[in-house]
């Protein structure tokens, strides 16, 4: 025990070395050699599958390609129906078009702008009637005093024009009320725009302004 | 013998493949390169330009342009009767297009890709067509004198189009590639270039209800006044900003080449005219200013006043007159005025003038701005300071003088006047207009005192009570003022005016109306008032601004 810390790690490291060599033996048999044919086979497979791998792939994208050239004129063809199409909303969509359909509707233009303030149902403004006769309003057609339905009570000034409906009167040329001219404004605005509006616009202020009753 | 055929023929494809791939090797590559190379114009899309809310006043749509070898062209005359109905032209001046031996000429610009599909379904030789874009105003002239108008190129000749020309243009790109037989791009081919950079839509500050309304009353003006023409200015005064401007008459942008040229300009913006009695509420800021006197100060006005060599009249003949201050300004008394006015000094008056904005272009950066007139003190004569007071002898444009009334609505504070709220790249990032230069002219108290002596105008006695909007208090200024034609360098003919604000103890909105030379009559409040009126009762509605609900205070006219 007292020779052990003599030994230098290079002794200590060579005897399993030793030992395993001893325990190595060779194999039967030698390298075994392919034979010129299929080697040749085997390459010119690789080369076949190879060439026809690119083949695919050329044809894959050709056929892309065709499909971005059908797209894109699609493309053009859409954008060209889009921006025709746009054309035509833009032209129905002028403030003089759409100042020619409410005429023809028979709104009246406001001169006295008049507001109705929903926080306290007051009426801001000089209200007055305006003048102007009452066209005849296409969604009133029904014969029977039917309770309004959804489509009549939409639009304002309807109530009195049903009746005209119902007791097969001409338009109504007499008595312009205030729904005539009001002023749709959004929902939640503090104040409301009721152009011409008459004193039933501050008790009603949920309802279109519907009354007959202008001064 | 067989064998001496096939190797001559042998000998003769080898020297010429020797020659393809040898000799000429760089010349045939370049020549397949060229066959299979096309480049091709990538077209930057123009931005549009848009209302305050959005709605589209110009945009490009995709055209095409008809072109024509004419090499090709077989039979002009009947080429030209085939294409006649689709295109609209006249026959004969088709055929003169088709005829002639030039491999590139325009038969038609910019028609919609349609009429091109029934051209092309015609299949007549030597009709070609180039792809382009072309602009269209899908509201006609409304506020073309602002947007303006673009050449046959696609340049902007006029307006903002012109004046923007360099944001909306955008950056037309190139691009090279390689294509097969049918024109279709080899995906695996070389391909390089830059692409097209589209333009920035440009939102304006106008509102296009506001601009129709104010348009279709100026023009209808026009029409019965039978007047050389007439501009509206609505200014929101807090913000500087210009809900509309219209000039009349005015032009179709889509097809400007049919219009008169000055139908073509912004006038109230490239046209300057002498102010006339608008002009007296600024001699009325610097007097109240300077303390030479108040509205309540009492006055006698004669009825005629000589200053140096010169004597001066009021529009209508009258005796003497006790009349406040406020009274000179509602009655308009040019005499009240220049007995008032003598109590400042020309420097004073001037310096005033200057601070409100007269002489110096408004700051909006419109192409073609008038700067208009305003001499300097040392070249005042003896009459320059009362001629000056009562608005003659200076020049503005109604923007400028639109400016001046929204100062004094601001509480006496310039706010540059704006036509442009913002523009968008084309990735779609907003960058807002920088806030506008602002600048203190006058003070709070003065500014008020001011509209309280507008008020008087628009009251009864004053010279506008025909303007006033029922349950709104309104404020304004008429003018008559004497027209200077600088071709006979000599006045002739009249520009009535009526400047005012609303609701008149908070102003919001400006409204400047006038009128160039009408026939009928000449006074602003008679000829320009109903035209306020309409426009300010409208644009109060839309600008959903309500009435105070205060009452305008009485004021004593007359002593």
């Amino acid at each position: 025990m007292s020779a052990a810390p003599a030994l230098s790690p290079r002794d200590h490291a060579a005897a399993p070395v030793e030992r395993a060599l001893h325990r190595l033996r060779a194999l039967p048999g030698g390298r075994r050699r392919l034979g010129t044919t299929a080697f040749g086979l085997t390459m010119g497979g690789l080369l076949v599958v190879g060439l026809l791998l690119v083949l695919l792939l050329n044809t894959v994208l050709a056929q892309g390609a065709f499909a971005i050239h059908t797209l894109e004129q699609q493309a053009t063809v859409l954008k060209i129906q889009q921006q025709q199409l746009a054309q035509e909303v833009a032209a129905l969509d002028t403030p003089d078009a759409l100042r020619q359909r409410a005429e023809n509707l028979g709104m009246v233009r406001v001169n006295t702008p008049v507001f109705l303030r929903l926080k306290d149902g007051k009426v801001l403004g000089h209200a007055t009637t305006v003048p102007g006769t009452r066209a005849a309003l296409p969604t009133v057609t029904r014969a029977s005093p039917a309770p309004s339905s959804a489509a009549s009570s939409s639009t304002s000034g309807s109530t009195s024009a049903t009746k005209a409906a119902a007791s097969k009167a001409a338009p109504v040329q007499a008595k312009p009320t205030a729904g005539d001219a009001a002023v749709p404004a959004p929902e939640g605005a503090e104040v409301v725009a009721a152009g011409g509006g008459s004193s039933g616009a501050v008790s009603d202020q949920a309802k279109p302004v519907t009354s007959g009753s202008g001064q | 013998m067989l064998m001496v055929m096939t190797l001559i023929v042998m000998s003769l494809l080898g020297a010429r493949l020797v020659e393809l791939q040898a000799v000429t090797a760089d010349g045939t590559a370049t020549l397949a390169e060229s066959q299979r190379m096309r480049t091709s114009v990538d077209l930057a899309q123009r931005g549009r330009i848009l209302d305050a809310n959005g709605a589209v006043l110009a945009t490009s749509v995709i055209a095409r342009n008809i072109t024509v070898d004419q090499t090709l062209v077989k039979d002009a005359a009947a080429e030209a009767e085939a294409l006649a109905p689709i295109l609209g032209a006249d026959p004969l001046e088709l055929e003169r297009k088709l005829a002639g031996t030039k491999r590139f000429a325009y038969v038609a610009r910019g028609v919609t890709p349609a009429v091109w599909e029934q051209v092309s379904a015609l299949a007549l030789p030597g009709i070609l067509s180039e792809s382009t874009t072309k602009r269209v105003y899908p509201s006609g002239s409304l506020a073309a004198n602002v947007v303006g108008f673009v050449g046959r190129d696609g340049r902007g000749l006029g307006g903002l189009e012109y004046g923007q020309q360099d944001l909306l243009a955008g950056k037309n790109g190139e691009m090279t590639y390689e294509v097969a037989g049918g024109g279709r791009r080899i995906p695996t081919g070389q391909e390089e270039g830059i692409n097209a950079i589209a333009g920035s839509d440009v939102t304006l500050t106008i509102d296009r209800d506001i601009q129709f309304e104010a348009q279709s009353a100026i023009a209808e003006r026009v029409r019965e006044a039978q007047a050389d023409g007439g501009t509206v200015v609505v200014m929101d005064s807090r913000t500087g900003r210009i809900l509309a401007l219209a000039s009349a008459p005015t032009f179709d942008p889509n097809s400007p080449g049919s219009s008169d040229p000055a139908d073509r300009n912004n006038r109230a913006l490239t046209e300057a005219f002498e102010p006339g009695s608008t002009a007296k509420i600024m001699t009325m800021a610097a007097v109240l200013e300077r303390h030479v006197a108040t509205p309540t100060t009492r006055l006698t006005v004669p009825p005629t006043i000589k200053v140096s060599d010169k004597l001066f009249h009021d529009a209508e003949d009258h005796p003497t007159e006790k009349l406040t201050l406020t009274g000179v300004l509602a009655k308009s008394s040019n005499i009240g005025t220049i007995l008032v006015a003598q109590k400042l000094t020309p420097v004073v008056l001037y310096s005033y003038l200057k601070r409100f904005g007269i002489g110096e272009r408004t700051g909006m950066g419109f192409p073609g701005e008038a700067r208009g007139f305003l001499p300097v003190p040392s070249s005042w004569s003896g009459t320059s300071l009362p001629t000056i007071a009562f608005g003659q002898g200076l020049s503005v444009t109604s923007v400028q003088a639109a400016s001046v009334f929204a100062t004094i609505a601001n509480d006496g504070v310039r706010v540059t006047p704006s036509l442009i709220a913002s523009t968008t790249d084309p990735d779609g990032t907003v960058r807002p207009s920088a806030a506008p230069a602002t600048r203190r002219v006058i003070s709070p108290s003065t500014a008020s005192q001011l509209r309280t002596m507008m008020e008087a105008v628009v009251s009864e006695g004053g010279t506008a009570a025909g303007v006033r909007i029922p349950g709104y208090r309104v404020a304004g200024k008429t003018a008559t003022a004497q027209r200077y034609e600088p071709s006979c360098k000599c006045y002739k003919g009249y520009v009535a005016s009526f400047i005012g604000m609303a609701p008149a103890d908070a102003p919001q909105l400006v409204v400047a109306v006038s009128l160039i030379n009408p026939r009928n009559g000449h006074f602003g409040g008679a000829e320009a008032g109903p035209v306020f009126k309409d426009v300010m009762s409208f644009a109060l509605q839309a600008q959903r601004i309500p009435p105070t609900g205060t009452r305008s205070p009485v004021t004593k006219l007359t002593w």
